[in-house]
């Protein structure tokens, strides 16, 4: 950076002062009073801008920066902050009206199985890369695997059905599906279609592209130590206009007291999964406040149907009357969340507001216990993770109580707390009896995106693939579901599976999980629903 | 017996010590029938419910419940039959193990002795908790598990203590005689040495059973030790470190009975180290 004349003049006089022990006084005397009062006396947004970097604390920590190689929800929200794909989605979610423009400026469908994407001019990476139709390319053939040949994609399901994308000139863009795909504009919207330079990402290497990320997004990549800070600066040049915010860092503590206490001792300005009962003092402490939502994560517990006694359905509909969601949710959880009657989101594409929720009725799940022939009490265990998701153990814990409630003549539980790596392997092993915690980020926002990767018999990298419910019918209407562009059709298949759901349930059906976020008082931000933190929607107060 | 007690008596600090003991020991026996309320109950309508004399306490949680409505107390009382099993229970398998091989190094001598003391120098070397860590990523967490861990890992201390011990009793002219009258080597470990040795090991056991309460808390601590369903001090600190505003006797009354246990067994083997050792005996 080259010194100004002022910056050089500046330094000149600060090189030939000499303070007598008078004028030391002097100029410390007028420094403490310009400390003092310049607060008071400084326009707000000058201050705002020379202060210090905004630091955002999650509970877990990140293994990469490549937008396209992981599965982690929070991984998807840093990254967002760098890269952008062609289409957003709007907060509170709405996947019929709420799609937004951000790379692409328009849509529309060709064909059932093509659709043209009108993209934004002027656009450029951080390396100054021009952002073009050859990036969208460029992109979808790196997520399959034919840029890099050992790039091998997570969660293949979603983005199988995208065969490739065709330039048609040089902001205008084909993307061809190998099926109709009602929901290609979802997967638009996703992290695996954030639009990376092509030159820069075909000529490095993975493991260099995944610690030295560059995209065309409101913030370019500074620096990462892995475990450690990741430095994000504003990108003056954004299309969108430069944030607000000039610098940001990225940073990981487990435990929600320290992120907490650092919020409230100005070491953090956002910070990731509040504890429910940290809610109040937060908001009374004058120095930071809380931003909740129910978001776009839906808690469930999967009945490990391929082990006895959940291969019984009568034993796996008592679970659902046992669970007593409804009162776990009010006292544990804080009244937060929002109840899901099976497993597709309150506002995702196929809910279907008819079906009920499981009502608490101990006694008529010991009865279908007595029904259900099996030798009763059984042993039910429950496996669960701690400290990944609000109160995850805590849930799983009140669920294993409630069961526990029916009586020692019904039921017994025990309750196990993995590691998260375990707890996938376990999960992929199809180790586990009883109840395993789960939860999906239903990032597409339609009933797809959770039904087929936790129900379809098709193989995949997803947990627990090896052990689905394999139910032929359920594969054929969710082949149905994902195959037609009628909505109408669409929605009224997924009411129908979900009834199916309902009366064999697969999972004890839970809950969206709560974001609570704790903010510091200088910033106005406000908590999105699908759980993505983007600075370039925070401002500092005036 | 009659001197034994005459000395706890005169020593104040022992007598406390003793006390307490007996009190913790006695609730963890009687857990069943002291405890207000079955530890694993859930009661969610009460949960985080303050102690009995806080603001909306109630008598039913004495020191209040947990995050699931649990009974505090009641858990408390429980909490202590897993800390004492797993401290006596690690204390016995470290303590036969240490005095076995410390034995077996002193009489054999050579080749052997070097071979237990340098593994026993290696596993000094090596800081504990990492040993548990990597431990329990191969075999897993679990009550027994962390008995296992603390029982073998403990062998150490007792092995370097009876060696010595043994290598200087073995010279003693009562053993000598023994020898020449004809005594077997088990009967003379058995009937001249063991005896004679047993002094510091008994005290050396009174101050690791504290300490593997501590080690068991700190391994539950970590979500590496006992699981939730059962109710342990380290758990229940577990637990209440997220709850430390807005219900902080989830945690306090946990550490305190861990710390008045704990305080109590070095209160007790410290008089028990005066007592047996027959120069501080003899200079009361």
């Amino acid at each position: 950076m080259e010194t100004t004349d002022i910056e050089r003049a500046f330094l000149d006089k600060i090189h030939t002062i000499q303070f007598s022990r008078r004028g030391f006084v002097q100029v410390a005397t007028r420094a403490a009073v310009a400390a003092a009062v310049g607060p008071f006396i400084l326009p707000g947004r000058t201050l705002a801008q020379a202060q210090r970097p905004v630091v955002v604390i999650y509970g877990v920590p990140w293994d990469t920066l490549d937008p396209h190689n992981h599965i982690a929800t929070w991984i998807e929200s840093i990254t967002g902050n760098m890269f952008e794909q062609p289409v957003e989605m709007s907060s509170p979610i709405d996947p019929v009206n709420g799609w937004r423009p951000l790379l692409a400026t328009s849509w529309k469908r060709l064909n059932p199985t093509t659709m043209q994407f009108k993209l934004r001019e002027g656009v450029k990476f951080h390396n100054g890369e021009e952002f073009t139709a050859e990036a969208v390319k460029f992109t979808i053939d790196r997520i399959h695997g034919r840029v890099h040949k050992e790039f091998k994609g997570a969660v293949l399901s979603y983005y199988r059905i995208i065969d490739r994308a065709d330039p048609v000139d040089k902001y205008t863009v084909n993307v061809i599906t190998t099926q109709p795909d009602p929901i290609l504009l979802n997967r638009m919207s996703g992290f695996h279609t954030r639009i990376v330079p092509p030159k820069y990402y075909a000529t490095n290497s993975l493991a260099h592209v995944a610690t030295n990320p560059v995209g065309s997004g409101p913030y370019r990549f500074v620096s990462w130590v892995k475990d450690g800070d990741l430095v994000l600066e504003a990108n003056e040049q954004y299309w969108g206009g430069a944030p607000d915010i000039k610098k940001v860092i990225f940073r990981t503590a487990s435990e929600p007291s320290v992120r907490v206490s650092a919020l409230l001792a100005a070491d953090a300005d956002l910070v990731h999964a509040v504890p429910v009962e940290e809610i109040d003092f937060i908001n009374k402490s004058g120095k930071a406040y809380v931003s909740h939502t129910a978001s776009n994560r839906v808690a469930l517990w999967r009945l490990e149907r391929h082990k006895p006694p959940m291969n019984n359905q009568k034993v796996r509909q008592a679970m659902n009357y046992a669970a007593n969601m409804d009162g776990l949710l009010k006292t544990v959880y804080g009244g937060m969340g929002k109840r899901v009657s099976t497993m597709v989101g309150a506002w995702h594409f196929g809910h279907d507001d008819k079906i009920p929720f499981y009502p608490y009725d101990p006694n008529k799940a010991r009865a279908l216990l007595k029904e259900s022939g099996v030798s009763l009490p059984i042993q039910i265990n429950v496996h669960t993770i701690q400290g990944r998701y609000p109160k995850d153990k805590d849930m799983a814990e009140g669920i294993a109580a409630e069961v526990s409630k029916l009586g020692k003549d019904y039921v017994s539980t025990k309750v196990t707390v993995y590691e998260w790596g375990t707890h996938l392997k376990r999960q992929n092993a199809c180790e586990n009896d009883g109840i395993t915690h789960n939860s999906w980020g239903n990032w597409m926002f339609d009933a797809d995106m959770i039904l087929f990767p936790w129900l379809h018999t098709l193989p995949s990298t997803d947990p627990g693939a090896a052990c689905r419910p394999a139910k032929p019918e359920w594969d054929r209407l969710i082949d149905e579901a994902r195959t037609t562009l009628d909505q109408g059709k669409r929605k009224k298949v997924y009411s129908d599976l979900q009834r199916q759901l309902w009366d064999d349930p697969p999972f004890i059906f839970g809950h969206h999980v709560a974001d609570i976020m704790g903010v510091s008082s200088r910033l106005a931000w406000k908590v999105r629903q699908d759980e993505m933190v983007w600075l370039k929607e925070a401002r500092f107060k005036k | 017996m009659g001197e034994l007690w005459h000395s706890l008596r005169r020593g104040k600090a022992a007598c406390l010590g003793a006390a307490i003991l007996l009190v913790m020991v006695l609730s963890a026996v009687l857990a069943p029938v002291v405890a207000p309320h079955d530890p694993l109950q859930a009661e969610i309508t009460k949960r985080l419910r303050p102690p009995v004399w806080r603001e909306k306490g109630a008598a039913e949680n004495l020191l209040g419940s947990d995050q699931l409505g649990r009974d505090v107390l009641s858990r408390t009382i429980y909490g202590s039959r897993v800390s004492l099993m797993v401290g006596i229970i690690a204390v016995l398998i470290s303590g036969i193990l240490g005095v076995v091989l410390g034995m077996v190094s002193a009489f054999q001598g050579g080749r052997l002795d070097a071979l237990i003391m340098r593994i026993a120098d290696v596993q000094l070397a090596f800081p504990f908790i990492l040993l548990a860590i990597a431990v329990v990523a191969v075999v897993g967490g679990g009550l027994l598990n962390v008995i296992l861990i603390l029982g073998v890992t403990g062998w150490v201390s007792y092995a370097r203590v009876v060696r010595s011990q043994v290598l200087s009793v073995k010279e003693k002219e009562y053993v000598e005689a023994a020898r020449a009258l004809g005594s077997r080597s088990l009967v003379l470990i058995f009937r001249q040495i063991l005896p004679n040795v047993m002094t510091p090991v008994i005290v050396l056991a009174t101050f690791n059973v504290a300490s593997y309460m501590v080690a068991e808390a700190s391994l539950t601590f970590l979500g590496l030790g006992v699981q939730p369903a059962i109710p342990s001090w380290g758990i229940m600190l577990a637990d209440g470190r997220e709850y430390m505003r807005a219900g902080w006797w989830m945690a306090v009354f946990p550490g305190l009975a861990l710390m008045l246990t704990v305080l109590s067994i070095n209160l007790v083997g410290d008089w028990l180290r005066e007592y047996l050792d027959p120069r501080l005996r003899h200079t009361e």
